[in-house]
């Protein structure tokens, strides 16, 4: 079935001409070499005649290469989608796809010409080509665009170029990557630009999808020598954006495993929003660390009536160093201990927890444990007075948080004679 | 950092609000940290500030959990009725 279609111009349309079981496109512009680029590519395909579809990939392709000439033979590309056809393809395999479904009669000129409006004629003698399955798939979704879109392959719906562009993305190694990262847009532009320089339309316009181009066209020689540059820096441009979302995603998963990590440690942690989170870790942080100041005081105190209780026969000097101790590590002011242990008046929260050195953030909570302490105090079992004395007076001191401890004290009495006494003297 | 950035062109004003409101509450979290406390730069990174939040925390439980075992002994060597005895049953049962 040899039709002649109305030639055209090399930016409208082919006249596709069916001759010894090929098709033929017949355009102005003679672009032996790409088509011979093409037909490489091509030569794999199976050579169908008898096939619309050719035919409408043809005149699309003459369109974008404005090669073929008059008797140029196409070949059609047979390609398994990785195969370069999909850059090309994609482009106008998705009219063709559509158009050739529904053609049945050999030549349609239409859909051809439309098609050929709309891409750059890259005249390419191919053989009939096969439709491939998803080539076909994604032909009639693009079909409605294609055939809507006069301008310019890339102005396809960026979702169905997308569409072939992952096809064509599988097959591109660093532009796939790059494409990834890319926004659809580029990605269809890749993609039509891949076709454009599959069929090696010098003359059409040639994007800059240079990674396409590599992977299409065994010979990058054909393309110009400013596609090579552009191809390298839109694959270096992808490349950059593609380990930068990498390195990003890595990131986000880092802080999303350590807040997690960290709910689980927050007791009785019901949220799961990072602000919530971190809002709980802080209020729980904040808590343990008065709990453990709390709890060396209290220790401390502890550990020193318990010292002050068993009676000690050696003297007071060991038992007053050793509550001289505490004493010092209960004091707010501690410039000997190496942990930050700044004078209370600062606003510094927080508890070394290296040493049993307290801090007392609050004025309230000193009155507290002053509190606590004074009641302990109190009820001190009497020590002999004698040894004690000297004890007594540094307990005393110790116990004096500040300058409220002794007023807020509420010693008994009976305390005088014995043990600790707490703001009763000094 | 820059997901805050991005999220900000991408998202709805109230996804950067909370982008403040989180960087915020990470710095807060420094600051209780003695460790990141000392660098006070605003570099830390939320990850580290993390990571260091979730050692802090479990350094504390040990320390609490040791000061919970030294005031059991204590409580044991006291009268039972004592103040003191009081007193420590109070911090343990904290």
């Amino acid at each position: 079935m040899s039709s002649n279609k109305r030639s055209v111009r090399y930016d409208e349309l082919v006249e596709l001409l069916w001759r010894d079981g090929q098709v033929v496109l017949q355009s102005q512009v003679r672009r032996e070499p790409s088509v011979q680029v093409q037909t490489h590519k091509h030569d794999q395909a199976l050579r169908k005649p008898n096939n619309t579809y050719l035919e409408n990939q043809e005149t699309i392709r003459k369109h974008n290469e404005n090669v073929q000439g008059d008797q140029e033979t196409v070949s059609w590309i047979q390609y398994p989608p990785e195969d370069v056809v999909d850059p090309f393809e994609s482009e106008f395999s998705s009219h063709f796809f559509s158009s050739v479904d529904h053609l049945d009669g050999p030549n349609h000129p239409k859909k051809p010409l439309t098609i050929k409006e709309a891409a750059k004629p890259e005249a390419k003698a191919m053989a009939p080509p096969k439709f491939w399955p998803p080539v076909v798939s994604v032909g009639p979704s693009h079909c409605g665009s294609n055939q809507s879109t006069n301008d310019h392959q890339v102005t396809h719906p960026p979702v169905s170029m997308s569409d072939r562009s992952k096809n064509v993305e599988e097959r591109l190694d660093t532009s796939s990557g790059g494409s990834s990262g890319c926004s659809k847009e580029t990605e269809s532009g890749r993609s039509v630009s891949i076709s454009r320089k599959r069929k090696h339309a010098m003359d059409t316009d040639q994007e800059s999808m240079s990674q396409s181009d590599v992977r299409l066209m065994p010979t990058d020689d054909q393309t110009m020598g400013n596609k090579s540059s552009q191809r390298s820096g839109s694959t270096r441009r992808s490349r950059a954006a593609e380990v930068h979302n990498l390195s990003e995603r890595r990131r986000r998963d880092r802080i999303n495993e350590r807040m997690k990590a960290l709910q689980e440690l927050i007791p009785h942690c019901s949220k799961t929003d990072k602000a919530s989170i971190l809002d709980e870790a802080i209020d729980y942080l904040k808590t343990l660390q008065m709990q453990l100041q709390v709890m060396w005081m209290g220790s401390g105190m502890a550990a020193a009536a318990a010292a002050a209780a068993t009676p000690m026969m050696f003297p007071g000097v060991q038992s007053s160093q050793y509550i001289n101790q505490m004493a010092m590590q209960s004091q707010m002011q501690m410039p000997q201990f190496p942990v930050m242990n700044r004078p209370a008046a600062q606003n510094h929260p927080g508890l070394v927890c290296q040493n049993p050195a307290v801090q007392f953030q609050m004025q309230a909570q000193n009155q507290m444990l002053s509190e606590q302490l004074a009641r302990y105090m109190g009820g001190f079992p009497p020590m002999p007075a004698t040894t004690q004395t000297q004890t007594v007076q540094q307990p005393m001191d110790m116990m004096r948080f500040g300058s409220q401890v002794g007023q807020q004290s509420q010693l008994s009495t009976p305390v005088t004679t014995d043990s600790l006494r707490m703001g009763k003297t000094g | 950092m820059s997901s805050r950035r991005s999220s900000r062109s991408r998202q709805s004003g109230s996804s950067r609000i909370s982008d403040d409101q989180i960087s915020d509450l990470v710095t807060k979290l420094q600051h209780l940290i003695p460790e990141l406390r000392r660098r006070r730069s605003d570099k830390v990174s939320a990850s580290k500030v993390l990571q260091e939040t979730c050692n802090y925390i479990r350094n504390l439980h040990r320390e609490v959990d040791d000061l919970s075992d030294r005031l059991s002994e204590l409580l044991a060597s006291t009268d039972d009725d004592s103040a003191e005895a009081a007193i420590i049953r109070s911090l343990l049962n904290y």
